[in-house]
């Protein structure tokens, strides 16, 4: 089973397994890597300290010294586009994964059973989605004050609802094939069957989507600083150095723009692993829903 | 008869500072009746359209009940008061009133109204300045607080007799205010909602059509009192992002535009095509204290961070150099002292100050508005030099309704924000920023009996000399009682195209659209 | 008949949902700091002024009795008063609906002109360099901020170029095409690469059906096939992929109003926000609930469209 293969891959099979890789998901790979790496080390790679403001230094352009040039406050943008890593992938990252495990069990158990839990859980689907993001973010952060949690929280509220779709649909077809009417002969208890049967064929539709999701997800992230309800300052976050340029952007386009080129660099990534692990997992052909 | 006395502005240092790049220097160089002195000599044309980008959306044409902007200054082309602004905004003249006297003892005025008409053709009656007025002062009302006791008594269709309790110098600055506007006592109470949207008043203008959140559409009202404006029409349009307005000003979509974002001011003074106005203002940037949180209840803490705050810094980056390092805790209005003392940017001493003030290491939380950048650039700034003076810092951004929740609730510890007046008595801010019988010290419980008692004086004082010495001992003590953080002395900053003659903003914000002529 | 029997049943399962909407958007603001009075004195108001005005708006009610007065009033086609600007909500939100929907469709339409010939060529060119290209491409398209693609717009066409305005909506039909290019652009480039995808992916399926290698085997040229049979019946998978984004394009035109100055719901919707004007704040929200429920529906309707087709083969 592809899927297991890649996640439980042993030392041995790692080699093997990258070997069947297409070019995309190497490439998409390879620069993840790269990616988490410079994150990691940032404190080696960044050249400066990212909240340090010098006001002589403002509003420099791209040179030697400064790769991305220095912004409004004199900060240094490369270090900032370097330590931003931690924020955008990190909080994307879990944005991302965590709904994606309990709107899996939620389309699984929705699928699985039908009738009335299901009719239940997906009119709180067609709640989340029909309830405007921009309320629902603003209220939490009202609520709760400003800051990731807030983000993750509204967040968490909504973003499970496309994996219980794509989980429940894939439910509905697996429900009726014959090894898992088997199981249920064989008396196993149902939580067994859904999670250690069906599971592992339900889950590669979404597992293709959560890399796309990831995408939009650190798009969203971005988004809120961009309109100041995301990371505070002076965290590095990319968005919010987008947003910070935004009012340069007619004299010193470096501002704005390479933070969000750091946003594609990564995007991209995430978008070729994807198509890579879509081919990877048999889907003959990526489709985003 | 007594006129309010109108002081020269001082302070700061550049008056208007126009900046014009191409051959049009004649006319639009400098506020006041200067511009209307070279207006009238050059040629003045009649005629054309002035489209004139805002980033403050007008809300409703209703003086009664807002209180934004956005809707203040355009309501004002459209309204009059008795008395209003003059064309600097540091004086008054006469509007609906014709004229006034003022009893000796300061607590009668006789108010003369004019042959006036509403914008409908009907003639403005002593029941619409009734009904108006009942409305502006009323205790329950918006802005009532700020009128005194008094009685309003009519003498004859002409006469308006107000009797005061007290004496209270401000009365006609009060006067002048939006909320004082006289409106059309029957169709207001027809449909005040409809009002909201087609009001009838007694100004220069009126409105045309009013497209909500994009486009107010202004046209000269021919039963005016006074001079026709020269303008056939004013477009008025709501463009919030700031790179929209400098590309269509380049661009000559727009004629004018208002708060012109300091980073590209430069540019705009070396376009030849283009003027840059820059026009003080009733206005200082500040950052709110909250004084009944610890530990801003301690004056160490405060003083600490008003010495650890770097304002060179932000008027150099924030600011780009528009505007001055303030030496008061309100904006500079007629009775500003220029004498006192600036508190220096001193980190040295700010770290001192906090290491014997028994600072516990509580978090100050700085609130900026969420989309505000220069509350946000600022914000980050103060936090460098607070941090580096041992305080504990966090910036966290709201949107408005929810800061000003928090505020209102008392839940915040600081706020990078403004302040402006709508009139040009220094007794309107400064007893609602220091004064807590007025205002509860807005928002800082800042409480002084020593300044509500010089402030109440200051109220009821005729003597020009006597309030001065009041307002300059007010100053000292509340800005030296680290009030606030006081950050910029924040002028206006517009711009527009060199054929547009006789534009200028007027202190207290709004601009006299009726002066403006357009030489093309 | 079964048809239009499922689309009543889902118009029925839309009450539960709506009332949950509009429940859980009442019960936040309840919960928010912030009173829409307060706000809209700016600060300066006194206690009797307060409490006059919340009479005024009833706000002094209960908040049971003012969720079911709500719930009633909304009913009968009545979405109550602004606090602020003082107009029935269902003008101020009616007069932003055309602009929110002209950008959203604008910018679909875009997207489609845009997506369809490229995904055309990926699917006659699979697995070939043009096929690669355009793929790569999509992913680049798809990682770019809305937001910073509409900045980088605004650099290249409104102030290096010069060809479009940046901001505002125009007048008439062609006043709204002309003013809304960039925008509309903004949209069209985010959703084009999942529209490419999925038309792509579509198409790649039908290619592989018996009818197209019948077809095939019958001699009909390359072209005809993709445009007569593939075309077609990957188009409708697509326009489904449309209105599935349907949330993300609402919630995405905030920030593309927000940038452009455009007066559509988006930017009414946070000035709202901002000011605690209740009535408006619910007015948008069931606004907003309802367009996505019913484009939500007619992706449904759609898929049971090609269901049925694909049974009649």
């Amino acid at each position: 089973m592809p899927a297991q293969a890649i996640l439980v891959a042993a030392p041995g099979a790692v080699l093997r397994e990258i070997g069947r890789w297409s070019i995309t998901l190497k490439i998409g790979s390879l620069m993840l890597l790269v990616i988490v790496l410079a994150g990691i080390f940032a404190p080696v790679v960044a050249p400066f300290d990212p909240y340090f403001q010098d006001y002589d230094r403002v509003l420099l352009p791209p040179n030697g010294t400064h790769l991305f040039g220095t912004d409004q406050l004199g900060r240094d943008l490369f270090s900032r586009v370097i330590y931003g890593i931690r924020i955008d992938l990190v909080v994307g990252f879990i944005i991302t994964f965590v709904p994606m495990i309990y709107g899996v069990a939620i389309g699984a158990l929705a699928g699985y059973y039908g009738g009335v839990l299901d009719g239940v859980l997906m009119r709180l689907l067609d709640t989340a989605i029909a309830f405007p993001f921009l309320v629902l973010i603003i209220v939490v952060i009202a609520i709760l004050g400003p800051g990731v949690h807030s983000i993750y929280i509204a967040v968490f509220l909504v973003a499970w609802t496309m994996y219980a779709r794509l989980a429940r649909a894939e439910m509905l077809v697996e429900r009726s094939k014959d090894y898992m009417l088997a199981a249920k002969t064989l008396g196993y208890p149902t939580s067994r069957i859904i999670f250690r049967h069906a599971l592992p064929n339900i889950i590669g539709s979404s597992v293709v989507f959560s890399m796309a999701d990831f995408v939009l997800n650190i798009l969203l992230l971005s988004g809120l600083s961009f309109l100041g309800l995301g990371i505070q300052p002076p965290e590095p976050e990319w968005g919010a150095m987008v947003a910070e340029g935004r009012d340069f952007i007619f004299e010193n386009w470096w501002i704005c723009t390479l933070p969000g080129l750091a946003i594609v660099v990564a995007g991209t990534s995430l978008s070729l692993i994807g198509d890579g692990l879509a081919r990877r997992l048999g889907q003959r052909h990526q489709a985003i829903l | 008869m007594k006129r309010t006395e109108v002081k020269k502005r001082h302070g700061l240092t550049a008056a208007i500072a126009t900046v014009v790049g191409g051959a049009m220097l004649a006319a639009g160089l400098f506020g006041g009746s200067a511009a209307l002195d070279s207006a009238a000599a050059a040629e003045v044309k009649k005629g054309g359209t002035l489209t004139f980008a805002r980033p403050e959306e007008p809300l409703s044409m209703t003086g009664f009940t807002i209180s934004d902007n956005g809707s203040i200054w355009a309501i004002e082309q459209v309204c009059d008061s008795l008395i209003e602004p003059d064309d600097s905004g540091y004086g008054l003249r006469p509007a609906l009133a014709e004229s006034w006297d003022i009893s000796d003892d300061g607590l009668i005025y006789t108010i003369h109204l004019r042959d006036a008409k509403f914008s409908n053709g009907d003639s403005v009656t002593m029941a619409d300045v009734q009904f108006s007025l009942d409305k502006a002062t009323d205790p329950e009302g918006y802005l009532g607080f700020v009128f005194p006791a008094m009685t309003r008594e009519v003498v004859d269709g002409k006469t308006l007799k107000i009797t005061l309790e007290q004496p209270f110098t401000p009365l006609l600055s009060t006067l002048s205010l939006f909320a004082a506007n006289i409106v059309h006592k029957a169709i207001f109470e027809a449909s005040p909602e409809d009002f909201g949207v087609h009001p009838v008043c007694a100004g220069a203008f009126k409105v045309e059509s009013f497209e909500r959140g994009s486009k107010l559409v202004l046209v000269p009202n021919e039963h005016y009192w006074d001079a026709q404006p020269h303008l056939d029409k004013v477009e008025m349009l709501y463009v919030p992002e700031s790179n929209a307005r400098i590309l269509g000003l380049k661009s000559g979509d727009y004629d004018v535009i208002n708060v012109v974002p300091l980073n590209q001011a430069k540019s705009i003074e070396a376009d030849s095509g283009l003027t840059l106005e820059v026009a003080p203002a009733f206005r200082l940037d500040y950052v709110y204290l909250n004084h009944a949180r610890a530990p801003l209840d301690n004056k160490d803490i405060r003083m600490a961070m008003n010495y650890a705050a770097n304002r060179e810094a932000i008027l150099k980056v924030v600011f780009f150099g528009y505007g001055e390092v303030p030496n008061s805790f309100m904006p500079v209005i007629n009775y500003h002292c220029d004498a006192i003392e600036k508190i220096a940017y001193d980190p040295e001493k700010a770290k001192a100050l906090v290491a014997g003030a028994g600072y516990d290491g509580t978090v100050i939380e700085v609130i900026a508005a969420s989309g505000d950048s220069v509350a946000r650039q600022a914000a980050q700034i103060l936090q460098q030099g607070w941090q580096a003076a041992g305080l504990n810092v966090e910036i966290i951004e709201y949107d408005v309704g929810t800061a000003f929740g928090l505020l209102e609730e008392g839940k915040f510890f600081s706020m990078v924000s403004y302040i402006t007046s709508d009139t040009n008595d220094q007794d309107f801010l400064a007893s609602i920023q220091a004064d807590n019988t007025v205002f509860g010290g807005f928002f800082s419980s800042y409480n002084n009996k020593q300044v509500t008692d010089w402030l109440t004086e200051a109220r009821s004082a005729s003597d020009p000399a006597v309030r001065q010495d009041l307002y300059c001992k007010t100053q000292q003590q509340v800005y030296w009682d680290a009030y606030s953080v006081p950050l910029n002395f924040k002028p206006f900053v517009n711009a527009y195209r060199n054929d547009v003659i006789g534009f200028h903003n007027s202190v207290t914000g709004p601009w006299w659209l009726k002066d403006v002529w357009l030489d093309r | 008949m079964q048809f239009l029997a499922y689309i009543l049943s889902r118009l029925v399962q839309m009450v539960p949902v709506l009332f949950l909407v509009v429940l859980i958007a009442f019960l936040a603001m309840e919960l928010v700091p912030g009173d829409p009075i307060m706000l809209m004195l700016g600060g300066r108001a006194n206690e009797t002024m307060l409490a006059a005005l919340h009479a005024e708006f009833g706000l002094d009610r209960p908040a049971v009795t003012r969720f079911f007065s709500f719930i009633v009033n909304a009913l009968q086609g009545d979405l109550g008063t602004s606090i602020i600007q003082r107009q029935p909500v269902s003008v101020i939100v009616g007069e932003r609906i055309e602009k929110t929907v002209f950008v959203i469709v604008y910018g679909a339409v875009l997207a489609v002109l845009v997506a369809l010939p490229l995904a055309v060529i990926a699917a006659m060119k699979h697995d070939r360099p043009v096929d690669h290209a355009i793929r790569i491409g999509g992913m680049v398209g798809m990682s770019m901020p809305p937001f910073w693609l509409a900045l980088l717009l605004i650099l290249l066409f409104g102030l290096g170029l010069g060809w479009f305005p940046i901001g505002g909506y125009g007048e008439g039909f062609f006043g709204h095409l002309w003013h809304l290019f960039l925008p509309g652009l903004t949209i069209a480039l985010f959703l084009s690469p999942i529209l490419v995808a999925s038309l792509r992916a579509a198409m790649l399926d039908v290619m592989g059906e018996d009818y197209i290698e019948v077809a095939r085997s019958k001699g009909l040229s390359p072209r005809r096939i993709m445009f007569k049979h593939v075309l077609r019946n990957a188009l409708i998978p697509a326009i489904t992929v449309l209105s599935i984004n349907i949330g993300w394009l609402l919630s995405g035109a905030v920030i593309v109003e927000y940038v452009f100055s455009i007066p559509g719901m988006g930017s009414l919707l946070v000035r709202s926000v901002g000011s605690r004007d209740y009535p408006v704040i619910q007015g948008l929200t069931v606004v907003f609930a309802l367009f996505v429920m019913l484009t939500n529906l007619a992706a449904d309707l759609s898929y049971m469209l090609v269901d049925r087709r694909v049974l009649r083969k």
